[in-house]
């Protein structure tokens, strides 16, 4: 059953619930984007070591780190917008 | 990789990933924690009707739960990718990096050592075929694929310096 905005305010309770959620998915999104942040930095620190050294860039470990990188960029839209909409439509529909 | 000699003559002759070995303990406590959390999900599901509060307060818990193994996991793991061990022909660098954690990179220079030993210890060493090298001064590098290999070639770089 989906719920209208008015209901997820509608009690003090469901409205401390509402606003809980609401932080740690911000907070999460947050989160993710300073790893994003500082995993490009140590990156580009890496390709200056290895240029310094004469490689044009790390080859394996940094295709490794690639991979990891996007299924942890697609996973964590994939369950913000899952777990959202969990919330949202209430979970009656398990 | 390319391996063109830098302006001080030095020539990188591989990179190394360190043994997938190492990701085996975060994916067991990633996948401990995220059935945990998909059981308070599906508590919050089942509790809905007749107990909201408790389904509210599940649906917090699992959701906080979830997304913190979920960014300690992908931390975890894209530190642990960026880990490496560089052979050049003056020196073995060890490259080992967690976000937000730790940047720790450790220089094994030739001119300072005679030998480079390998180690593998256990059957789960020996099957899976990964070890320890092991330097005269200095932290040993751990989970090495085919340590003997790559000490063979440490040994071999030595003598072109």
């Amino acid at each position: 059953m989906l719920l209208s905005i008015s209901e997820l305010f509608s009690s003090p309770g469901m409205t401390t619930v509402t606003v809980a959620a609401l932080i740690i998915e911000i907070l999460s999104l947050g989160y993710f984007g300073v790893t994003l942040a500082e995993f490009f930095l140590l990156r580009r620190k890496h390709r200056a070591f290895h240029a310094a050294m004469g490689a044009s860039h790390p080859g394996h470990p940094e295709k490794a780190s690639y991979v990891i990188l996007w299924i942890y960029v697609f996973s964590t839209v994939l369950f913000t917008v899952v777990t959202s909409l969990l919330f949202i439509f209430q979970p009656h529909i398990l | 990789m390319a391996s063109a000699l830098s302006g001080n003559g030095e020539k990188v002759i591989r990179v190394i990933s360190e043994h997938w070995i190492k990701y085996v303990f975060p994916c067991f406590v990633f996948g401990i924690l995220g059935s945990v959390s998909a059981l308070l999900f599906l508590l919050a599901g089942y509790t809905a009707h007749h107990a909201m509060w408790l389904s509210h307060l599940s649906f917090i818990a699992a959701l906080l739960l979830f997304l913190l193994t979920h960014h300690w996991f992908f931390t975890k793991l894209l530190g642990e990718t960026m880990t490496h061990v560089i052979i050049t022909n003056r020196r073995v660098v060890w490259i080992h990096e967690s976000i937000f954690q730790r940047e720790h990179m450790v220089e094994y220079a030739y001119e300072k050592m005679k030998t480079v030993e390998a180690k593998k210890s256990g059957i789960v060493q020996t099957v899976l075929r990964y070890g320890t090298i092991a330097f005269e001064s200095g932290a040993d590098i751990r989970y090495v694929p085919h340590p003997n290999h790559v000490a063979k070639e440490i040994e071999q770089a030595m003598g072109m310096r």
